[in-house]
């Protein structure tokens, strides 16, 4: 079975298409492969936001702790960004990220990746557009599950 | 032929909770047949009480029951909930334009329901899981507020075990119970890998819902001629002759209640409308 570098998986994917190949591969080495069982949190809530990660395969679940309950409010699966906390100060997690199955993701270096936005604003510039472009369409979401759509 | 303002006495045969507020009846056609399309409705008249438009959420091909799930959200339905098995309705129909399963036949098919929107898409829904050679790739979305809210819940179990459809099922909220989605609806459309051009797409749920839906579908883009929706007024006859259900210059009752959102588009969300 043919392995795919970090790089090429990254260039596949929707959020770095034309993107520069050079800034691809700036990034990628940022990035490392990781594995999270079922059960096991990627994300804690309070804790420094020192990664992110893009989901390969699996599912978890972003959670809100509400009194004694706790809440779902998002799924990511393949495909999917987790974790936005660490783009700006205190860049500590807001939420708790469960993993209901067992995810195999890119994890990349928060700190490595903000470093490299700074040292090369072409870089940063298109990191945070795209960026920008995901939260836009999770806000979108948001607002639509606020209002109650089914009622 | 029979008067057309006239119900049919109909017993029920059998009522099941979906949710804290909605169920479904069983009638008994009394000649022991009743056909409709998907996306079809019923006049369901609770005597003394009053009439309430409601779509056929059971199967085409058992035309020996006749299936409405209902939410409880005024007078008649409120009296509906309390009729139990062996009691009496009264039944008018089917009326109106259902779901294109025609149109839809040698296309790929994407069926997407949010809520109670799902009662009315189930016919179209069983109609090409039954007949799948009948169709290119199916893909069904389903939405609802909470993990309680889902209606058949076990019919959508085995609709999401077919390897030959995809079915996503997503909520709003959820607890840690839920292994599922949670999300809007709209952000499973992107999975969607169906062929735009040759795309039909029923859609059924509140206005709101259908709107978003839209806007998504669109941007796999599939043309307004080939989104379907079902609209809802305040149906009274049913026929086309009161004008209670007039949409601009069409009756929901007669002429829908399924349309392309071509023809509602410069009429959707207008509130006086």
């Amino acid at each position: 079975m043919k392995t795919h570098s970090i790089a090429e998986i990254l260039s596949a994917h929707e959020f770095f298409s034309d993107m520069k190949p050079e800034h691809i591969e700036f990034i990628s080495g940022c990035a490392k492969v990781s594995h999270f069982a079922s059960g096991k949190f990627m994300i804690l809530a309070g804790e420094p936001a020192d990664n992110f990660y893009l989901i390969r395969s699996g599912h978890t679940a972003v959670e809100i702790e509400i009194g004694n309950q706790v809440r779902t409010i998002h799924s990511p699966g393949p495909g999917e960004f987790v974790g936005w906390s660490w783009i700006l100060p205190p860049a500590r997690w807001r939420y708790d990220v469960r993993v209901v199955e067992d995810v195999s993701a890119i994890s990349f270096d928060a700190e490595c990746v903000r470093k490299k936005c700074e040292a090369d604003f072409e870089f940063g510039y298109h990191i945070y557009r795209r960026i920008l472009k995901i939260v836009i369409e999770r806000l979108m979401a948001t607002r639509i599950q606020m209002i109650d759509m089914y009622a | 032929m029979p008067l057309p303002m006239l119900p049919v006495p109909m017993r029920i045969r059998r009522r099941v909770k979906e949710t804290a507020d909605t169920f479904t009846i069983e009638l008994e056609p009394p000649d022991g047949t009743f056909a409709f399309e998907p996306g079809q409705f019923n006049m369901l008249y609770v005597f003394g009480v009053g009439e309430v438009p409601i779509s056929i959420s059971g199967d085409v091909s058992r035309r020996d029951v006749l299936v409405h799930t209902i939410r409880d959200v005024g007078t008649v339905t409120h009296a509906l909930g309390r009729l139990k098995k062996g009691d009496w309705v009264g039944v008018r129909g089917p009326y109106g334009r259902g779901w294109p399963m025609k149109i839809a036949k040698g296309r790929d098919v994407i069926l997407a329901a949010g809520g109670i929107g799902l009662a009315p898409l189930r016919p179209a829904i069983r109609e090409v899981l039954d007949n799948r050679d009948d169709y290119g790739r199916v893909v069904v979305f389903y939405g609802a507020r909470t993990p309680g809210d889902l209606l058949y819940p076990k019919e959508v179990v085995k609709w999401r075990a077919r390897l030959d459809a995809k079915v996503s099922v997503t909520v709003d909220r959820a607890d840690r119970t839920w292994h599922g989605n949670v999300g809007v609806i709209t952000q499973l459309v992107s999975a969607a890998r169906t062929d735009a051009s040759r795309t039909v797409a029923m859609v059924c749920g509140p206005e709101i819902m259908m709107h978003y839906m839209r806007i998504h579908l669109a941007k796999l883009g599939i043309a307004d001629e080939a989104i379907y929706v079902s609209m809802e007024r305040n149906m009274k006859c049913a026929i086309g002759r009161c004008g209670h259900c007039q949409y601009g210059g069409d009756f929901i009752c007669k002429d829908g209640p399924v349309f392309t959102f071509a023809e509602v588009e410069s009429r959707f969300r207008i509130r006086s409308l």
